[in-house]
């Protein structure tokens, strides 16, 4: 079920008046009971099967909770914790990386002559898992450390790891942020409707329009096959692809994000102007922000963070980077790309180091435009080289990607004056003032709620006329 | 990476100076915005009463939703939208 289809807008419509009507009711154990209910309905919708193992993770957490609990300030606390961190990560490991390894491991022994294999299984990449997988742990984790005060009941865990809207594409939702969030029932007379409208609209638009019509008539043509385009449709093929993968992802964490506001709940917020970034890590805030977060706290910083001097900082920034390149999936292409980022990132600090400043970037106003500019651009063309290696299906195809940048005089195939415009929409909507959505929660709330009714279903018509027939995809759910 | 020191951000950012509202605007805003999706692109949702699984219950569906789209066509806004689509569609 993918959030902007007719599937879903049916699901959501059964969904939200039941669990509204038992919080008025004043039966929070049903509401959470409905809201369970509905996601794994919403996950079995993909593979009914996997449920059981979505059940299986919230389990294991759940007990994992139980466990640290009983043991609170032993010794055993930390051994429970680990082996808890562990066997998530060895699930994970076993959906995501288990053919890659056996893969790689097959190409070796034959390249050494041996003639017996590794027999390869068929597994099936459950829709979610790196999602679930990392909120689980951020359970385990946040109650170790003490940012959540306690283990939680059983249909707690369920919720806060099951919830649809956050369920198979994120954000990642932290324990600690989310569970005290079920302590009440949600407040029907305190709900943030202009937020979750505006959210779900921006994030229809940007899907159904933008990232659409970018990928089938522009991106998915030029990475297909490199060696028939010239310079100007691959370099606009690489600019598109920056803003597809920007509108498709935020746009599902808009979704969801006004999605649970309508319910009455709160996630972190995921994007913020990624493009407009001066320096690497300042793109780092800013983009998937959950994600980005996560591997700082639970990866980064247990790692030894920026403690240690000397090269250690560096390593645990390329070790940090490769690893949520790796997270995105089984190829060398994300090995590289994470790569690429860590050995930016740490170039960053090198140079930050040298000259004696602190890494955080000088305020905005202090530099010079010429500067800003510069630095922007820079930023923004590196992460697009990166993004070649992200989007392209393997490591050959992206070296095709970037043989072909340098032909020049090839006749222009791909561009379209209104693919073009989209490009630029898509780079502009970096430059919003960040108080637009404020402006535009003015405005709904001078609107009676008929009228913002039906300009709503016209502009999701526009939407639906615009964005032609079908939706691809969200390009996360494959992670 | 972000700074250690920086909290999670969540959407308490985002509702600063946003209003909060009733459950139940909302409930009349998605009723409407539905109503008139329902109208407009009944063609959509008999499309997709076809693809639901051949049984009594789901072709009883299809054939109600087939019917809708017939009057929203004879009425006129079905009509409507497929035409704006074509002359839209952008080849």
């Amino acid at each position: 079920m993918v959030f902007p289809t007719l599937s879903f807008l049916l699901f959501y419509l059964v969904v939200w008046p039941l669990s509204w009507g038992a919080v008025i009711l004043g039966r929070h154990t049903l509401h959470k009971l409905v809201i369970i209910a509905a996601s794994y309905f919403f996950y079995a919708f993909w593979n009914w099967k996997l449920a059981f193992l979505l059940f299986a993770s919230v389990l294991l957490n759940w007990g994992t909770g139980r466990l640290i609990e009983t043991f609170r300030g032993t010794d055993t606390q930390a051994r429970i914790v680990a082996a808890g961190v562990a066997l998530n990560l060895v699930v994970l490991g076993f959906f995501k990386y288990f053919g890659w390894f056996t893969e790689e491991m097959n190409t070796l022994l034959r390249a050494s002559g041996l003639a017996r294999e590794i027999p390869l299984f068929e597994i099936v990449l459950p829709v979610g898992i790196s999602f679930f997988t990392f909120q689980g742990i951020s359970y385990i984790v946040d109650l170790h450390r003490g940012d959540l005060d306690r283990a939680r009941p059983l249909i707690d865990v369920m919720f806060f790891i099951s919830f649809f809207p956050h369920l198979v594409a994120g954000p990642i939702v932290r324990a600690s942020s989310f569970l005290p969030q079920l302590e009440k029932p949600p407040n029907p007379e305190r709900v943030f409707v202009g937020l979750g409208l505006l959210l779900i609209l921006w994030g229809v638009f940007k899907k159904a329009v933008v990232a659409h019509w970018l990928a089938v008539h522009l991106v998915d043509k030029a990475f297909f096959d490199p060696t028939a385009f010239g310079t100007i449709d691959l370099a606009a093929a690489v600019y598109g692809y920056a803003v597809q993968i920007y509108c498709d992802f935020s746009a599902y964490s808009d979704i969801a994000i006004g999605v649970a506001a309508l319910l009455g709940y709160r996630f972190q917020r995921n994007f913020n102007q990624p493009y407009r970034a001066l320096t690497l890590s300042d793109f780092w805030r800013r983009w998937h922000m959950s994600l980005s977060s996560w591997l700082r706290d639970y990866l980064y910083i247990p790692l030894g963070g920026n403690r240690g001097g000397g090269y250690r900082p560096y390593r645990n920034l390329l070790l940090t980077m490769v690893l949520g390149g790796i997270w995105h999936g089984a190829a060398w292409k994300f090995v590289i790309w994470g790569a690429l980022h860590g050995g930016m990132l740490g170039l960053e600090r090198a140079i930050s180091n040298w000259r004696g400043a602190s890494s955080a970037p000088l305020p905005t106003s202090e530099r010079p435009l010429w500067r800003r500019v510069l630095a922007m651009l820079a930023i923004f063309h590196f992460v697009c080289f990166c993004w070649i290696f992200f989007r392209a299906d393997t490591v050959p195809r992206a070296l095709e990607m970037l043989a072909g940048l340098g032909r020049f005089g090839s006749p222009v195939m791909l561009i379209t004056p209104f693919l073009l415009s989209l490009i630029a929409f898509g780079l502009a909507i970096q430059f919003t003032p960040p108080d637009l959505l404020e402006r535009l929660d003015r405005l709904y709330q001078r609107i009676p709620a008929w009228a913002v009714g039906v300009i709503t279903g016209f502009l999701l018509l526009t939407f639906e006329i615009i964005g032609g027939d079908g939706t691809a995809a969200f390009i996360y759910f494959q992670f | 990476m972000q700074q250690p020191s920086e909290p999670a951000r969540g959407t308490e950012e985002l509702e600063k100076g946003m209003t909060p509202g009733r459950a139940r605007d909302a409930l009349k805003v998605g009723l409407i915005a539905v109503a008139v999706l329902l109208a407009f692109n009944s063609g959509g949702l008999a499309k997709w009463t076809q693809s639901l699984p051949s049984n009594a219950f789901y072709v009883g569906i299809a054939e109600s939703a087939s019917d809708w789209d017939q009057a929203m066509r004879r009425v006129g806004p079905a009509e409507l939208f497929e035409a704006l689509r074509e002359r839209f569609k952008i080849e």
